[in-house]
């Protein structure tokens, strides 16, 4: 955010006295273009079942045999804090 | 709710050191994540998870926690304002979303630390890297967007921006 000397001198794309309020930058609309696009391609890769399944899961035992046979003697991730176990 | 000038500089400090902070914390992060899915040695692998799962509960957390509501009063408090700029938007819902991803993959790395330290082969447990990496990314972008602040009013913004310039035709609606 830093310094805020720009805020008051027009960064938007208004023109002074304009009557009519301006739209998206270009920026604003390539940016949610490209958001929307990862967040398809994720869904896709999800529903197609590649690199299996997402979230903290996967990394505990749940639907991923590899780690499930390392990580079979730990508790639920939630039942210790971290800081007390390795202080 | 304007702070005065003195204020907004300890905010505004305070603000740059905690998001850059937390970007420092993650590359620093990122190494050991790198170490711990490369090592062939157990030990160190088990070393790297311990200390991710400590950076991550001791800094990393609550530097996110802190950078996202020092912000939030960083903005309200001066006249960048939340809602009025296009960038502080976007800045803000990145810093959420990065923050919540962080507090779900905090509890994955605190039960990884715990299972390399159980298991004799700790290589093979599944890597965060993905998310480490997509974190240092976002953070950069972040970043750069409070350097650069593109320009773009929202709707609301331009609302203040004719009310100041102008106040009475909008005080009657």
């Amino acid at each position: 955010m830093g310094d805020d000397s720009r805020s008051s001198g027009g960064t938007g794309s208004a023109r002074p006295g304009a009557s009519k309020a301006p739209g998206a930058p270009r920026w604003v609309r390539v940016c949610a273009v490209v958001a929307g696009a990862v967040l398809v391609l994720l869904l896709v890769l999800k529903l197609a079942g590649v690199g299996g399944e997402h979230g903290p899961g996967r990394h505990m035992g749940v639907g991923d045999a590899r780690s499930s046979a390392v990580v079979q003697d730990a508790g639920p991730a939630d039942s210790v804090r971290v800081d007390s176990l390795w202080r | 709710m304007a702070l005065t000038p003195g204020l907004r500089k300890v905010v505004l400090t305070v603000h740059v050191v905690t998001s850059v902070g937390w970007l420092g914390a993650v590359v620093c992060y990122l190494a050991l994540d790198v170490t711990a899915a490369t090592s062939a040695d157990p030990q160190v692998v088990r070393t790297a998870y311990s200390a991710m799962a400590l950076l991550v509960a001791d800094v990393i957390v609550p530097l996110a926690v802190a950078s996202v509501v020092v912000g939030i009063v960083n903005a309200l408090g001066t006249s960048w304002g939340l809602l009025r700029h296009y960038w502080v938007i976007v800045k803000l819902l990145l810093t959420v979303f990065a923050t919540v991803v962080l507090l779900i993959e905090s509890r994955t790395v605190a039960h990884l630390a715990r299972s390399a330290a159980a298991s004799p082969v700790p290589g093979d447990l599944p890597s965060t890297l993905p998310h480490s990496v997509g974190g240092v990314v976002v953070l950069l972008t972040i970043t750069a967007l409070s350097v650069f602040k593109p320009q773009g009013l929202t709707r609301y913004g331009w609302r203040r921006q004719q009310q100041r310039r102008d106040p009475r035709p909008l005080l009657g609606g």
